[in-house]
């Protein structure tokens, strides 16, 4: 536990301690707008990390990641407005709440019941992350190549609506991974002569159209009838939960974290899933049942810890394997990749260094979060009512900036757009995009395994037993995710995010 | 065709429209490889695994439109047992109010006259132009567009080069 120690030691210098500040509270100020969640924040604002560290671009979108979730919360809380759909139950729950003067009260059991479930899974990332590195150290291209497949697989299953779309979407995703100079060979693959597209697309501009350009052309389209600031203002009254508060949040907040860290392991599973299940679970054993939907502080408790957890469990795969569970640590591992840093084994012994400052620096985002989010609620009430037709252009405006920066290249501008029409079209025909950032981001390495793995031949297939039952287990995945059809459930609580 | 009509025809065939496209080009990518490159293995060539994404998405494709068949036969099978029901759940999609995309479109015809502008105006004064016009088009008040644009000078012309962020520069040198 001393590489721990020392990361903390690293992690308590001024600049890491303002980058993790600077984290948070950006977070929370894109979280808190409305129509804007966290993978559009992380999007948003991981150009501007990319003059840093390793370690502290990790530090830094961690902050945002974990801040604009909890931006969501403060809205659905205060304004009934959930920025994402993570933030549903704990609108479903806090909004009543803060209708009978408890919003302040509310809000700090969530960021505590946050807080719980982010060092749950903070304590899980440093015992378990080292170990599965440790394994990882005895994997070749073809495990690589199947635990690459089976996250595919899971983003794809679980990214909302069919299947087959997902799978499409991913497939795209990978083919685009392809365009430009191929390394290996020095052939040039679907560049049509073009010499723009030689050095093939870079991530930032195609996330930031997808998750930028996309959301706030949606953002337009239904600012006549938006659910932009419908919400009745709430007074906060007292910040200081009562015992009782305290006592029926306490064991929610707890087994929320539970669930939100052992679910947010596997891919495909986001915060807003992990909330669900621990909202379900607590509506079905909590101590007040009849409250639920009327103001329950546990369904609150549970759901806010889970999904918070579930976002800091991501990183286990991620920091371990190389592999990201959904879109916003995919994001992560792009920005890592372009400084150089690829995650996986070597995180906990090459770069145990840079592991152990992030893992402290999630430690005191959270503690960060928590001292930051009390003072500064009003203002982010005052935020997230600015009206949207000031509020477009200007994220626009950043849009082309976070796009530029890169490469000062206007092509990338163009690319911007492109993907921006391209994420705007297949919100509107329910075609899902994780699947297609996660093929892009993992579509190098993907391909480099699968050429490893075809160059050894199919007798070294069969002499690796863990990859074939990842490849079974994905197959069997994609074989219960398309007979599984979405829950009525679920269905209107994407409505009504 | 009424508008739920042709957002329905899209959700359904759309996607599988684009999959086949980009599956035709990459499988015509990985056989001009494979004749570029005779001394690789396909497979672990660089037309290979292209190629293998190609045969991928149009898989996808076919299995899609089989689903859709199927789908739209257990429709029909259902539209002949009940028709009056379905015409009147027909009635309530169509009733559903029609987004306004005039706006929206107006929106990002100006981001990309704001990107082509970029090159010969220079950044600085391509993002003026853009948020004052944008900010004007979605019905902001005259003095709050002149405020923000008021704003953004100093931070587009002293504050981005403050923290190392090189814009590029038009014929007036900014």
């Amino acid at each position: 536990m001393e590489w721990i120690l020392q990361g903390f030691a690293t992690m308590l210098n001024l600049q890491n301690l303002l980058v993790a500040f600077i984290g948070c509270f950006l977070g929370t100020l894109v979280g808190v707008l409305p129509g804007l969640g966290p993978t559009s924040a992380v999007a948003l604002l991981f150009p501007f990390t990319l003059q840093l560290t390793a370690s502290q671009i990790m530090i830094g979108l961690g902050g945002i990641y974990y801040g604009a979730m909890f931006g969501g919360a403060i809205t659905a809380i205060l304004l009934n407005i959930p920025g994402e759909v993570a933030a549903v139950p704990t609108a479903i729950e806090g909004y009543p709440l803060a209708r009978q003067g408890r919003g302040g009260q509310t809000m700090v059991i969530c960021m505590l019941s946050s807080f719980t479930g982010g060092l749950v899974a903070m304590v899980c990332l440093a015992f378990f992350a080292p170990l599965l590195a440790d394994l990882a150290l005895k994997f070749g291209p073809f495990e690589y190549l199947a635990l690459m497949l089976f996250s595919l697989s899971c983003v794809a299953g679980l990214g909302g609506g069919s299947v087959l779309k997902g799978f499409i979407s991913a497939f795209i995703g990978l083919l685009m991974a392809t365009i430009g100079v191929d390394i290996n060979s020095n052939t040039y693959r679907l560049t049509f002569g073009s010499k723009l597209l030689l050095q093939g697309f870079d991530i930032v501009p195609i996330v930031v159209g997808l998750y930028g350009i996309a959301e706030v052309l949606e953002g337009i389209l239904k600012m006549e009838s938006s659910y932009i600031g419908k919400g009745e203002k709430k007074k906060f009254g007292s910040f200081l939960p009562n015992k009782r508060e305290l006592k029926l949040a306490a064991p929610a907040a707890g087994a929320g974290a539970i669930v939100g860290t052992s679910i947010g392991i596997l891919p495909g599973i986001t915060p807003s899933v992990s909330a669900f299940i621990s909202y379900s679970l607590a509506k079905r054993f909590g101590k007040e049942k009849e409250k639920f939907g009327h103001g329950a502080i546990e369904g609150c408790a549970c759901a806010e810890a889970s999904n918070n957890a579930t976002a800091m469990a991501g990183f286990i795969p991620l920091m371990a394997l190389g592999i990201p569970t959904g879109p916003v640590l995919a994001i992560v591992l792009a920005a890592l990749i372009i400084q150089g840093v690829v995650p996986g084994p070597l995180m906990f012994s090459t770069y145990i260094d840079i592991s152990a400052t992030v893992i402290a620096g999630f430690f005191i985002s959270n503690i960060i979060l928590l001292i930051l989010n009390i003072p500064l609620s009003g203002i982010w009430v005052k935020i997230a009512n600015l009206p949207y037709k000031w509020m477009a252009p200007i994220i626009l405006f950043l849009c082309v900036i976070g796009s530029l920066v890169i490469r000062n290249s206007i092509f990338d501008l163009w690319v911007m757009l492109l993907f921006g029409v391209f994420g705007f079209v297949a919100k509107k025909i329910n075609f899902p995009i994780p699947p297609f950032v996660l093929g892009f981001i993992l579509g190098n390495r993907l391909e480099t395994y699968f050429r490893q793995t075809a160059v050894l031949g199919f007798d070294y297939m069969l002499s690796r037993p863990f990859a074939l039952v990842v490849v079974f287990l994905a197959c069997v995945m994609v074989a219960v995710f398309s007979r599984v059809k979405p829950a009525k459930a679920e269905i209107k609580q994407d409505k009504q995010a | 065709m009424n508008e739920s009509k042709i957002k329905r025809v899209l959700q359904s065939y759309l996607h599988i429209v684009i999959a086949i496209f980009l599956g035709l080009i990459a499988i015509l990518e990985g056989i001009r490889l494979r004749h570029e490159l005779p001394y690789e293995s396909f497979i672990s060539g660089p037309g290979g695994y292209v190629f293998i994404v190609g045969i991928a998405l149009l898989l996808f494709s076919l299995m899609s439109i089989i689903n859709l068949q199927r789908k739209s036969l257990k429709e029909k099978s259902k539209n002949d047992k009940c028709q009056s029901g379905q015409e009147s759940m027909q009635g309530n999609l169509a009733a559903g109010k029609p987004q306004n995309l005039f706006p929206t479109c107006l929106s990002f015809l100006l981001c990309i006259i704001y990107v082509a502008l970029i090159k010969p105006l220079g950044f600085t004064l391509a993002s003026i132009f853009y948020l004052a016009s944008s900010l004007l088009l979605l019905r902001n008040s005259k003095k709050i567009t002149i405020l923000t644009c008021i704003v953004m000078i100093p931070i587009l012309y002293l504050g981005l080069p403050a923290i190392g962020i090189s814009v590029p520069k038009g014929i007036l040198g900014f």
